[in-house]
């Protein structure tokens, strides 16, 4: 009976988050020991494409309990397609999707939308045990232009991600690939639109890059360098950026690690400028930490220097400061503070409060709300701005 | 309390089916005609790169003046403040000599820079690969129907 409801449940979130982002993303689990994110993502900086084993730990350690069986069987219900179907060991398959109602007011106006964020495919094969096939395919309604495979205005599909790579090592502990991934800079999460993301590129909405990494996950220290060949779902040539971007983190305690990132890059043509080369400059710290296993402090400050030919050089910092309380397995209160200046001497200092829950209300599907208080300054204007979002995610 | 978790979801799922294209974007473009007296609308391409539209996309040179002159999605006021702070500061964002507003009252494009005497317009970036694909104002809710579809036939077989 219970398994019957579940269907038409779930089948009823993923229709209508499908009528639209972020995978999972979720530094906070620091507070489970995890450090390092290769153990439940397919991608060895996080996010995406969940193992096995991540899979069951989204049952143990990230779902609400509504029993009190401690040795439930994690297995059946999180696997693909809540275990109706056995996948093969070398095949590894996920839905994510996610959906958004935004209620935004800036200045004298208010703006209220519905927003597919994301309702991406992913799979990933092993072949001969070392090789691996991974790709990426969804729909967006809207926004993901960088992540394009159509040319539509609207209505496209888009892949995020799609690599080859091979474990080195007897561990497998090297993850050498070359395709479109994601960046490795700072703390992968999924707030794509928070400064220290979005002002250094680096998010995993949109950001991906063509390019060729190398990784390394061990227990104390993990780290990825990734040289950058530009973004080839972009064109022409000439607004393609080349360079590196990579992060180096080291734990010195059991939930405590620490790192530095450090991005470069070069494009003939700017973008916002477009008879102009721009180089980007983006480097700097960032930190996890959990003292009690209910709470976890997450903070970032990257230095930021963008060279446009013929403009002023804009020098910046981006940074934030944010904690995650787990006062019940699954039910996550979120709080941040960030700011940011991205050309010093021009803007003033912005700065963002954002408030907010997160509530993994059963295997697979999580609720969130977001309040985001923003005075941003811009040039010559400084505008304050509030936004509640209501997500809602879910995967297969 | 199952029978009622099954309803409510059907009903969820109707209610996003029905209100999910009920949201849509401000006219920009129209107001931007009406405001300069422009002999065309202009595309979305305007402001937004490549002429895709949504949030982060505003990337534009005479996109990102406008934000830069408080340009906010969904607020017409921001756009005519804007509109009037470039009018008044004569603005040129491709840096062709020629400002903003008289570009687009000459039905010209402010985001291009006519380099080598006025001969050689710089191309504007696309995004994608392969060509445009379907008319997709439906294609969300026929997926859903889809996904939906598929979890019913997937249930049917558990029964079996």
């Amino acid at each position: 009976m219970l398994s019957r409801a579940l269907f038409f449940f779930f089948a009823a979130l993923f229709a209508l988050t499908f009528v639209t982002s972020e995978a999972h993303a979720y530094p906070w689990m620091i507070r489970h020991e995890y450090t390092s994110c290769n153990a439940c993502h397919a991608d060895p900086s996080g996010g995406s494409l969940l193992t096995e084993y991540g899979r069951a730990q989204g049952v143990t350690l990230l779902a609400s309990k509504w029993s009190d069986k401690e040795d439930e069987d994690p297995g059946k219900i999180g696997g693909f397609l809540f275990g109706a179907v056995k996948m093969p060991e070398t095949l590894l398959m996920g839905f994510d999707a996610r959906s958004l109602l935004l209620h935004a007011r800036q200045g004298g106006g208010s703006d209220t939308r519905f927003v597919h964020m994301q309702a991406d495919l992913q799979a990933q094969v092993t072949i001969a045990d070392r090789f691996r096939v991974n790709a990426s395919v969804g729909y967006i309604h809207q926004g993901a232009a960088a992540a394009s495979i159509t040319k539509n205005a609207d209505h496209r599909l888009v892949s995020r991600s799609h690599w080859l790579g091979v474990d080195v090592g007897e561990d497998k502990s090297w993850l050498i690939r070359a395709g479109r991934m994601n960046l490795p800079f700072g703390i992968r999460s999924i707030e794509h639109t928070m400064w220290v993301r979005r002002d250094t590129q680096t998010d995993i909405n949109a950001a991906q890059q063509h390019g060729a990494s190398v990784a390394y996950n061990s227990e104390k220290i993990r780290g990825e360098f990734m040289g950058i060949l530009g973004n080839f779902q972009l064109s022409p040539d000439a607004y393609r950026e080349r360079g590196y971007s990579a992060y180096l983190e080291y734990v010195p305690a059991e939930k405590l690690a620490v790192g530095v990132s450090s991005l470069l890059t070069h494009a003939a043509q700017a973008i916002t400028s477009p008879a102009n080369p721009v180089w980007r400059h983006a480097h700097g710290i960032f930190g996890r930490y959990s003292p009690t296993k209910m709470l976890v402090l997450s903070a970032e400050a990257d230095f930021l220097l963008t060279s446009v030919l013929t403009e002023k050089k804009r020098f910046g910092i981006a940074g934030m400061l944010s904690a995650d309380l787990e006062p019940w397995q699954g039910l996550h209160f979120l709080a941040t503070i960030e700011t940011k200046n991205t050309a010093f001497g021009t803007d003033g200092q912005s700065l963002g409060l954002w408030g907010g829950a997160q509530w993994f209300v059963l295997p697979h599907v999580d609720l969130r709300l977001d309040a985001v208080y923003r005075n941003e300054s811009v040039a010559t204007t400084r505008n304050s701005s509030f936004a509640l979002l209501t997500q809602l995610h879910a995967y297969l | 309390m199952n029978n009622t978790l099954t309803r409510s979801s059907l009903f969820g799922v109707s209610f996003f089916l029905l209100v999910s294209n009920a949201l849509a974007t401000p006219g920009f473009p129209s107001l931007v005609e009406s405001e300069l007296s422009l002999v065309a609308r202009p595309g979305c391409e305007l402001c937004h790169s490549g002429g895709v539209t949504g949030r982060g996309t505003v990337n534009t040179p005479f996109g990102k003046s406008m934000r830069d002159r408080g340009l906010s999605a969904g607020n017409d006021a921001s756009l005519k403040t804007a509109l009037a702070a470039l009018t008044a500061e004569k603005t040129d964002s491709d840096g062709d000599g020629k400002g903003d507003i008289d570009e687009l009252k000459a039905d010209e494009d402010p985001n291009v820079s006519a380099a080598g005497g006025g001969t050689t317009p710089v191309e504007s970036p696309e995004y994608g690969c392969i060509g445009r694909v379907g008319t997709a104002s439906s294609a969300s809710r026929g997926l859903a129907l889809l996904v939906l579809g598929f979890a019913l036939s997937l249930r049917r077989r558990a029964r079996a």
